[in-house]
Formats: structure tokens, C-alpha cells, sequence
């Protein structure tokens, strides 16, 4: 593949997305295109260096194009001009099947499994309907914490996302509803209880916002009112320990961040210069940084069930 | 008894379970731990998940020098994300053989020093040419550093590094698809909570008199269904070893399987799956014949790894007080007990009596240990880690770290981190480094760096290879 002539688009805007675009642009590559559809908060600034505090509240992925636009990378490999970065502030499955198509290869760094879900049906379903004539990889990078994964998704050639779902940790914890009605014995369990049995009992007509301070500050109040009444050691609660248990926040650090972007962009790099055979090479990297740092790659097998790469089996 | 409507139609206590959203009980542990240690901010959020306000407080005490012949993409990649953490002062040395004395702030670079200096305001920058940093390696100024990053792979700035004795120092290169990270100290590390997997003690085959009592006052099996249902794994647990003991059947996984089923069936009816205690009881019944071992493991390791106290102060606390612990196991028979139970499926008011009567138990070890360490002269180590370490016991650890003397030695079993070493000992073109090479290097170099400052998670003991050609990393010891 030629290298002077590439185009490569990014899905996220986020702690990964930032570290792909700056890695991919320090590579000279001519045109990049990112999506995301959020603008930036102050908890984003320990990892999203393209945002400082003036950016809160812009949309990220004109920041992050701008922040790289400004600053004039050359391009390498015998292109002239600088690395442009097309921002897209919007929802990436508006994209319709004529954008996708333009791309040599999708790297992606979303927070959410719905819109990976979406993108992987959709590059599958573009090589069929193209009958092998648009086949664009799909390289998707996901960290928690001190750990990580890259996984490399060709269409027809390799397992996909959908496959690899049944490999993700379930991090969901279920709770009887008898405990939080009757037999609460955690903070947890009070302000659950606060959250999906008094709320719509006092709000029948709308769910809570945990954005909205009002919103947080009463279930802050039940949750506490229901800890004292069991006799259950509260000094710990605050409305931030109300949002930790309501709101699935997943912890993030620059480090791994850093880590799996440059193997999403080092996946994206040996495959436009042809340095790996996608029949049999290694399709998906874990990483592990709590003891020591342990990076080990396989090849993921199709699960022959599946419902989005069966067709090529 | 509290309003009981929800369980009352349905038997026992099998309940609907509503699938809410839950960061499971460490997750908890440690906000609540992070509540207490007060001031929260925004900036650090998703990181202070990891490593607490304790981790994040000792980042911004931190001042961590790192070392660089060239201004390198690797060097600006371990910088930045040292600076994106929040540690607090960061100085820059880099050498003067490449011809330029000034430090070159071009605005056409991503990651320049105007670029990294803006970053995080938290960050106090330091830009040093080496002429211009003091030539003797015992001069206090390398002694003010809390790490010395060295990044250099040949030259004088080198030689000079390798004098320095007192400092943790990293070292780390990388060429072509290779890189390696190496952690040199003049003492092991001590690593303070390692969050590892998360096992509770509950001590239920060797109580205390207090403990004993309790259980004791469980007449179950003249009980109602309502009343079994409202207990506690550990009281089930209890009366099954009791009952097998009476019979003298040894205790094991079957004996205790089927004296569940026996006892289940004697109170309950429907299958053993509804009744959420005997499913809790039934996965936890290993702690009926989970026997006191010997002295942890990781303790003794702590133990046996320095020949004298340590010299840094959070080596030297940690060193001390499992000295303590050693003497009160040496007094006692066991290790001090933990004032965090897990949460048991049972009624409000018979999971606080019980979890009552395990913080009794621990502050009372605890004013024990504390006495421990009074007469051994050992009164310097604040109380909240003490707390911390009480309560990760099986979390503290020690690493070896590698010796200067080593640093250039190649091993025979390992061709490719040969090759590297002798690719920078030739001189060979270091400067150049893939962007992605250095994301990844310069990443693992910072996250080494935060591991031994905050002593939480295990560093690398001690060389680490990463090989980009098949995407894999080893470790091995020099
Ligand atoms: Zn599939």
C-alpha cells in the first residue's frame, strides 16, 4: 500500500483517541479524519493532553484537529504539505456507507461497546456488499485501569468484535431487591435503594440525571437517611460516593492509554507497509500493568456462530 | 423485624436480582478509603480509581529528574506522561555533545517543552543543559531527586548517571522494534498494596472466645425458615463444621457439600439455589478448612530481603512494621484480624452484630500492634498506613531491583535484548525512534516511576524486554 496517499479514521476523541491522532500525525501521514461527539470536561485533562482547561466545554474533536492544525507537521514520505486532521463533532453511526468507504483503515478508541458493535457490522457489511473490493481493517484499542487491548479486525480474514464479546469482563454486580427493600447492609445497598425504588416512587414521570446537582444531592439525602435508620456506618458518604456506585466510571491513566494507542498505531503502520500477513498473524495484544508489565499477543479464533463474520466462513 | 413484603411471597429469601451497575467491593474499598484521606480533584479523578488520594498525595511530592543525550521523542513521551499525572517538579537534563546549548522550544512540535509545560499547571519544570547541572554525582542536587529516569545510551552524561548510588534510578532505551526498561536500586522495594486478588479471613476455623460465642448463640435447627434465612453465611458454615466434627468426619469438600444439603433440607424446602445464604455459604465453605498456614509468604519475603533497616522511609516504615507483625504472630499464633467483613446476604441487624464483633477484635490487635511498636522505638509510621497495611496484609510485598553493576551485563538466553545492548554500545543511530516505539516505551517508563513512588502495584523486578515484533514483553532478573 502506498503510504504518500493514506486516509485513516479515527473513532474517539477521548484518552485514547488523542494519543492515536498525535502518534499517527508524528508519522507524517497526510490526512486524518477524527469523530466524537462529547466536549471536554476537567476529569479529562489527567490523560486527554490535547484539551487544557480554557477548552472545557468545546467539542473534542475540533480541539484535538485544531491542537494538531496548528502546529504544521510536515508530511513524510515524499509528501509536501503539513498532516490535516478533519474533525467531525457528531454521532459516528451517522456516517453513511460512501464516508466509511474512503478510509484505508479505521482505528478506534471509543468508551462504549454499542458504537464498537456498530462500526465492526458495518466494515463487514461493506466488504460484502462491495464483494471484496472495500475491505478496510479495523484496529480497536480499549483500557481499564493498568490494562489494555488491541485487536485487529479484517474483514473476511480475521475473527471480529462481535466474536470477542463473550471475552469481556463482566462488571456488572446484581443485588436481590430484597436487600435494598428490607435488609440493607452497605452504602451501596441505601443508595440503591434511594436510586431504583424511592426515586420513581416520588418521580414516576422521569428517571434522575446524575448530572444534575439537584438530582444527586437527593439521592445523597435518601441514601443517607436510609443509613441511618439501619444503623449503617455513613461518615464515608459524600455525592461523589453517590455517583461512584450509580455511574459506571471507568478508572484511566495517560500510561496505559499511551501504551495501547502506540499498539493501535504501530497494528495500523506494519499494515500499510505490508510488514504483516493478515492470514496468519497475531490479531489481538493484552496488557497488564499492575504486576510487572506483561504484553502477549495470539491469533483470536472466529466463533463459527457468530453473526456478523460467519457469512465468510 | 423490618418490612419484609418484597421476600415474604416468594420463600425464603430468593429474590428477584436487579441487574444494577456495581464496581464491585474493592472499588468501594478504596473511594471509601479515598473519602477519608478528604480533598478530591476533578483533574485526578479517573486515576485517583487507581491509586487513591495516598498515591496521588505522594505524586505531588515527588520531583523525578530524567536524563536524555538528545531531546528524543522518548524522552518527551516519558515526560509528558509523568507530567499528565501530576508529579510535582520534573527536571530535564539533556547532554551538550549534539553541539546545542539551548534548549530548543519549537512551536512546530507536538510534544516541545512549551507543549509539556502546559500541560498540567500542577507541574513545576526544570530544562537543565548538562554543563550547567553540577559534575560530582554526590552533589545534593542528585540527591534531591526522588528518581532519576536516565534515558541516555553511551556518553558522559551516562557515565555521570552511573555514579549515582542513592537514587532509584530507571533506565530505559529502545531501537528499531526493540526497547527495554530496567529498575536499579541500592535496596529492594517495598510495595505497599499490590491489589492483587481480594480474600477475606474470616477466622471461622480458629475463633476467638468472642467469635465462638457468637456462633454459638444460633440454635438452627430449631429455628424458623424465616429466621435461617436471615443468617449469616459464616453462622451456616459454622454449624456444618460442627456437626461434621461430632460425627467425626473429616472436613472437605464433599463432607461439607452434603452436610449443607443436610442441613438445607432438614429447615428449608425448594432447591439449595434459592436461598441466597446456603449459596454464599456454599461458595465460601473452603474458609471451614482453609487451616492457619505459616507466616505469609510476602511477609517473610520483606523479611529475609534487606540485611539491615532500610534507608528510604517508606521501605523503612513498611520493613518495621511487619517486623511487628511478626512479634505479634510470634505472640498470638496468627496474624492481627481485619475489620472489613464482606458483605453477607442476612438481616440488617444480624450482619451489624457481626461485623461489630470483628472491629472489636481488630482494634483491640491493633492497639496491640501499636504497643509493638512503641517498645521497639518504631513510633514514626503515620497511623492511616498503618491502617492501610493492616488491612493489606496479603498485599504488601517486596521486589529485588537491579545494581549498577549490572547494567551493561548481557544474557545469554535472551539474543534480542543482547542485540539491543549492542546496538547502543556501537553507537549505533539512537536517535531515531518510531512514534508509536516511543508512545509505548515512554509510557512503561513513567508507569514503572509512578509504581515505585506511590509503593502501590509491583514494578518490574527488574529488566523488562519489549519485543514489537511479535507484540510480547518478557522479564527477566540482571
Ligand atoms: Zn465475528
Amino acid at each position: 500500500m502506498d503510504v504518500s496517499d493514506v486516509k485513516i479514521l479515527i473513532l474517539g476523541a477521548g484518552g485514547l483517541g488523542c494519543e492515536i491522532v498525535k502518534t499517527l500525525a508524528l508519522y507524517g501521514l497526510p490526512e486524518l479524519h477524527i469523530v466524537d461527539m462529547d466536549t471536554i470536561e476537567l476529569t479529562n485533562l489527567n490523560r486527554q493532553f490535547l484539551f487544557s482547561t480554557r477548552d472545557i466545554g468545546k467539542p473534542k474533536a475540533s480541539v484535538a484537529a485544531e491542537a494538531i492544525n496548528r502546529l504544521q507537521i510536515p508530511c513524510k514520505n515524499g509528501v509536501t504539505g503539513f498532516v490535516h486532521v478533519v474533525p467531525h463533532n457528531q454521532d459516528l453511526t451517522q456516517f453513511n456507507d460512501d464516508f466509511i468507504s474512503q478510509f484505508d483503515i479505521i482505528v478506534s478508541g471509543l468508551d462504549s461497546i454499542e458504537a464498537r458493535r456498530w462500526i465492526n457490522f458495518k466494515l463487514h457489511d461493506v466488504t460484502v456488499k462491495s464483494n471484496f473490493k472495500t475491505v478496510i481493517p479495523f484496529i480497536d484499542g480499549a483500557t481499564e485501569g493498568l490494562m489494555g487491548n488491541c485487536k485487529l479486525i479484517v474483514p473476511g480474514f480475521t475473527s471480529c468484535y462481535e466474536c470477542s464479546l463473550s471475552t469481556l469482563p463482566q462488571n456488572t454486580e446484581t443485588y436481590p431487591l430484597c436487600t435494598l427493600a428490607s435488609n440493607p447492609r452497605t452504602l451501596a445497598h441505601c443508595i440503591q435503594y434511594a436510586s431504583i425504588i424511592l426515586w420513581p416512587r416520588e418521580f414516576p414521570n422521569r428517571p434522575h440525571d446524575l448530572e444534575s446537582p439537584d438530582d444527586l444531592q437527593w439521592l445523597y439525602e435518601k441514601s443517607l437517611h436510609r443509613a441511618e435508620e439501619f444503623n449503617i456506618h455513613h461518615s464515608t458518604l459524600t455525592t461523589r460516593y453517590v455517583l461512584g456506585v450509580l455511574k459506571s466510571i471507568i478508572p484511566s491513566v495517560t500510561t496505559t492509554n499511551s501504551i495501547i494507542a502506540g499498539q493501535c498505531c504501530k497494528q495500523a503502520i506494519d499494515l500499510l507497509t505490508d510488514k504483516i500477513d493478515i492470514e496468519t498473524c497475531p490479531t489481538f495484544t493484552m496488557y497488564n500493568g499492575e504486576a510487572g508489565a506483561t504484553m502477549f499477543s495470539y491469533r483470536h479464533e472466529r466463533d463459527a456462530s457468530c453473526t456478523v463474520c460467519s457469512v465468510f466462513a | 423485624m423490618i418490612n419484609t413484603s418484597f421476600d415474604s411471597n416468594q420463600g425464603g429469601l430468593s429474590c428477584i436480582r436487579t441487574s444494577v451497575k456495581d464496581q464491585g467491593p474493592r472499588a468501594l474499598v478504596q473511594v471509601m478509603a479515598d473519602q477519608i484521606n478528604g480533598g478530591l480533584d476533578d483533574r485526578y479523578d479517573r486515576q485517583l480509581m487507581i491509586w487513591g488520594h495516598s498515591g496521588q498525595d505522594l505524586l505531588s511530592q515527588s520531583h523525578v529528574c530524567v536524563v536524555d543525550d538528545n531531546q528524543t521523542l522518548l524522552m518527551r513521551e516519558c515526560v509528558k506522561s509523568l507530567a499528565l499525572m501530576g508529579i510535582h517538579e520534573i527536571t530535564v537534563v539533556f547532554g551538550s555533545s549534539n553541539g546545542s546549548d539551548f534548549v530548543n522550544k519549537s512551536n512546530s512540535d507536538i510534544l516541545g517543552f512549551d507543549a509539556l509545560e502546559s500541560m498540567n499547571p500542577d507541574v513545576t519544570f526544570h530544562i537543565w543543559n548538562e554543563n550547567a547541572v553540577p559534575i560530582d554525582s554526590q552533589h545534593k542536587l542528585w540527591n534531591s531527586f526522588s528518581i532519576v529516569i536516565c534515558l541516555c545510551t553511551a556518553g558522559p552524561l551516562l557515565q555521570r548517571v552511573m555514579k549515582l548510588s542513592a537514587v532509584p534510578l530507571i533506565m530505559a532505551s529502545t531501537n528499531d522494534n526493540l526497547g527495554f526498561v530496567r529498575l536499579i536500586g541500592s535496596e529492594p522495594h517495598c510495595v505497599i498494596d499490590s491489589h492483587g486478588h481480594f480474600t477475606f479471613d474470616l477466622r471461622l476455623n480458629r475463633m476467638w472466645p468472642e467469635l465462638a460465642e457468637y456462633h454459638e448463640s444460633f440454635d438452627v435447627k430449631n429455628m424458623s425458615q424465616e429466621e435461617v434465612s436471615s443468617l449469616p453465611y459464616s453462622v451456616l458454615l459454622y454449624n456444618v463444621g460442627k456437626s461434621l466434627k461430632s460425627k467425626n468426619i473429616p472436613i472437605n469438600r464433599k463432607s461439607v457439600r452434603a452436610e449443607f444439603i443436610e442441613l438445607h433440607d432438614s429447615i428449608l424446602s425448594g432447591p439449595l439455589t434459592n436461598d441466597l445464604n446456603f449459596v454464599e455459604a456454599e461458595r465460601s465453605s473452603f474458609l471451614l478448612y482453609d487451616q492457619s498456614g505459616p507466616f505469609p509468604h510476602n511477609l517473610t519475603n520483606i523479611l529475609n530481603s534487606f540485611h539491615a533497616e532500610p534507608n528510604s522511609t517508606i521501605n523503612r516504615w513498611v520493613y518495621q512494621f511487619v517486623r511487628c507483625i511478626r512479634i505479634f504472630y510470634d505472640l498470638r499464633g496468627d496474624l492481627p484480624v481485619s475489620a472489613f467483613i464482606p458483605d453477607m446476604e442476612s438481616s440488617t441487624k444480624l450482619f451489624n452484630a457481626q461485623k461489630a464483633v470483628y472491629q472489636r477484635k481488630a482494634a483491640k490487635d491493633k492497639s496491640e500492634i501499636m504497643r509493638i511498636l512503641a517498645k521497639e522505638n518504631y513510633s514514626l509510621i503515620p497511623e492511616p498506613l498503618i491502617d492501610k497495611m493492616l488491612e493489606n496484609l496479603k498485599h504488601l510485598d517486596a521486589i529485588k531491583m537491579g545494581s549498577l553493576s549490572s547494567a551493561t551485563r548481557t544474557i545469554s538466553e535472551k539474543p534480542k535484548f543482547n542485540k539491543l545492548l549492542s546496538l547502543q554500545n556501537d553507537r549505533h543511530d539512537t536517535t531515531f525512534v518510531s512514534p508509536a516505539m516511543a508512545s509505548i516505551l515512554g509510557a512503561m517508563v513513567s508507569q514503572e516511576c509512578v509504581k515505585l513512588l506511590t509503593h502501590q502495584y509491583v514494578p518490574v523486578e527488574n529488566t523488562l524486554l519489549y519485543d514489537g515484533d511479535s507484540n510480547e514483553t518478557s522479564t527477566f532478573i540482571l
